[in-house]
């Protein structure tokens, strides 16, 4: 047979096998993860709440992500007039899941995940929290309440997304949010809310693909959260801010940004692409 | 106190008395000796074109849609399903629901493209801790969770006559889906299919959906083969797709439909289900 009528035959299984879809590509996303400290404006002496979100939007918008993580969410509550997560999903064009750590008068405080493509499941979680004034009390913890519990109730929660990966096909990933606790010193809450998240997600023997994005708290993931840093991979960070992956090994990251946040926030977003190796 | 302790159980025995009776099956008056009844009714509003098209053609259908949901809504204890909101859709219902303060969940139907999903929205009152999924085939899930409506319970004489109407809420474990597919269906049903899958989390789901009007017959069959304590209603037939209910007789059953247009090609359909 020469060498001719090989390649042909070679050139006719590659047109089947691509018109048959068996070129499926691994998920790409690109996701972003800010902490928008309750859209409250740095004026140069304190913060001041802004009405008008577009400028938050037009950051997320320009990070080109597939996927967001946003932390410090009130919504719907007085003082915010409306439901800001469905105003920003609606200028984005993507899905959202609210993760609830606690309700503020009307509306509500926690954590935001938001997709270009369908979230076919989702759930939330509260991390073991007490205060020390009682049931109904969700902030301003003191004493050993503050040292076992942490400052305020905080939630992680998950977004089972589906990705497409031909146009026939796709692919669920999840993506886990959280935001740890800010206040005490040592680390024994961020220890212990990194142990719930893996668990409440199942980080360490993941149902999909997963990654996890937040504000976790802590500059020294090894040492401070390590039920994370021990069954995933760090993707990206900036600061208090990560984006982790897992399985280990799974993902390959293609690239990371940070993006300055200017007065918006006193975190910047960190954004990071990923692809799954297999 | 003692006297509030003593009322709270008296009022919690009647109610546990008020639902003890309730066996028959469809939804129907249920029988309590000297043959008065009992009927339960709780609306969910489906909203759809019952066609292959997405339900929103333009910024006015949105528009309608809106107006619509929210007073559906305003009793803060019911639940939406919007039939086909897909991409194009996804910022007309994030719009709807920025005012009102509502939330929602999605349910994927089936992949049309590298970007594109044909996608039904739920829209309830509260942010929801858990929002389930199921695959049946790729890219088609049947999704839901548990959502309060609210209903009545109606006390009728042996006359039929109306003696006592009590409003109450009840929690629906409520899912959607579409089938437009016989592999869709035969994925669903059947012994390893979606449907004992999702038995094995709870027995007591109401899923309801669309399903091509040719495969409606092969649904019904597909579920009680699966489990004959489970029955797919036909609730409403569109022109390409007819809702359909589908329940654990033991638990739920089908009061009944009636319709609203909200705008040309676009009705509410509000789905009578009572429990037992």
């Amino acid at each position: 047979m020469s060498r001719n009528h090989l390649f042909k035959i070679g050139a006719v299984l590659l047109a089947l096998s691509v018109a048959s879809g068996a070129f499926a590509q691994t998920p790409e996303v690109t996701i972003a993860s800010w902490n928008v400290r309750s859209f409250e404006v740095s004026n140069g002496s304190g913060q001041n709440l802004t009405d008008d979100i577009s400028d938050y939007i037009t950051l997320l918008r320009n990070t080109g992500a597939d996927i967001i993580a946003l932390n410090e969410f009130e919504t719907a509550t007085g003082r915010m007039g409306r439901e800001r997560m469905s105003e920003i999903a609606s200028a984005l064009g993507m899905y959202a899941y609210y993760i609830e750590s606690y309700p503020k008068d009307v509306g509500y405080y926690g954590n935001v995940i938001l997709s270009r493509y369908p979230i076919v499941s989702a759930a939330s979680h509260l991390m073991p929290y007490e205060n020390v004034n009682g049931d109904g009390y969700y902030d301003h913890n003191s004493g050993t309440y503050l040292e076992q519990y942490g400052s305020d109730q905080r939630s992680v929660g998950y977004a089972d997304i589906l990705v497409p990966v031909s146009a026939s096909e796709s692919r669920v990933i999840r993506v886990v949010c959280s935001h740890f606790d800010h206040y005490v010193s040592p680390d024994a809450v961020r220890t212990m809310q990194a142990e719930e998240s893996v668990e409440f997600a199942s980080l360490d023997n993941p149902s999909y693909p997963s990654i996890m994005a937040g504000d976790l708290n802590t500059t020294s993931p090894a040492t401070v959260i390590p039920a994370i840093w021990n069954c995933g991979d760090q993707a990206a960070a900036n600061g208090l801010d990560h984006i982790f992956t897992f399985p280990k090994g799974a993902w390959t990251v293609t690239d990371t940004e940070t993006v300055s946040s200017g007065n918006l926030s006193d975190h910047n977003a960190v954004v990071a692409t990923l692809t799954l190796n297999e | 106190m003692r006297i509030n302790g003593y009322y709270k159980w008296l009022l919690m025995l009647s109610a546990a008395m008020a639902f003890a009776g309730c066996s028959k099956d469809g939804g129907d008056d249920t029988q309590q000796p000297g043959g008065s009844s009992i009927k339960t009714s709780a609306k969910v509003q489906f909203v759809s074109r019952l066609t292959d098209a997405s339900l929103f053609s333009s910024s006015s259908d949105a528009d309608e849609v809106d107006g619509f949901v929210n007073t559906a809504l305003n009793d803060n204890g019911t639940v939406v399903l919007l039939d086909r909101t897909d991409k194009s859709g996804v910022s007309y219902v994030a719009d709807m629901i920025v005012a009102s303060r509502k939330w929602s969940g999605f349910v994927s139907l089936g992949q049309n493209g590298t970007d594109d999903f044909d996608v039904s929205t739920i829209v309830f009152n509260n942010p929801s801790d858990r929002i389930s999924g199921y695959q049946i085939l790729s890219g088609s899930y049947v999704s839901g969770l548990s959502v309060d409506i609210s209903g009545t319970v109606t006390n009728l004489d042996a006359d039929g006559n109306v003696t006592n109407t009590n409003n109450v809420t009840v929690s629906v474990p409520f899912y959607s889906c579409r089938f437009e597919t016989e592999d869709q269906i035969n994925a669903f049903g059947g012994a390893s299919g979606v449907m004992n899958v999702m038995k094995s989390v709870s027995r007591e789901f109401v899923v309801i959906g669309t399903v091509k009007n040719d495969l409606m017959q092969a649904l019904q069959s597909a579920v009680t083969s699966a489990d004959s304590g489970y029955t797919a209603a036909e609730v409403f037939k569109g022109s390409e797709y007819s809702i359909f209910m589908l329940y654990a007789t033991r638990y739920w059953g089908f009061n009944g439909v009636s319709e609203s247009e909200i705008t040309d090609g676009i009705t509410a359909y509000a789905v009578d289900i009572s429990w037992k």
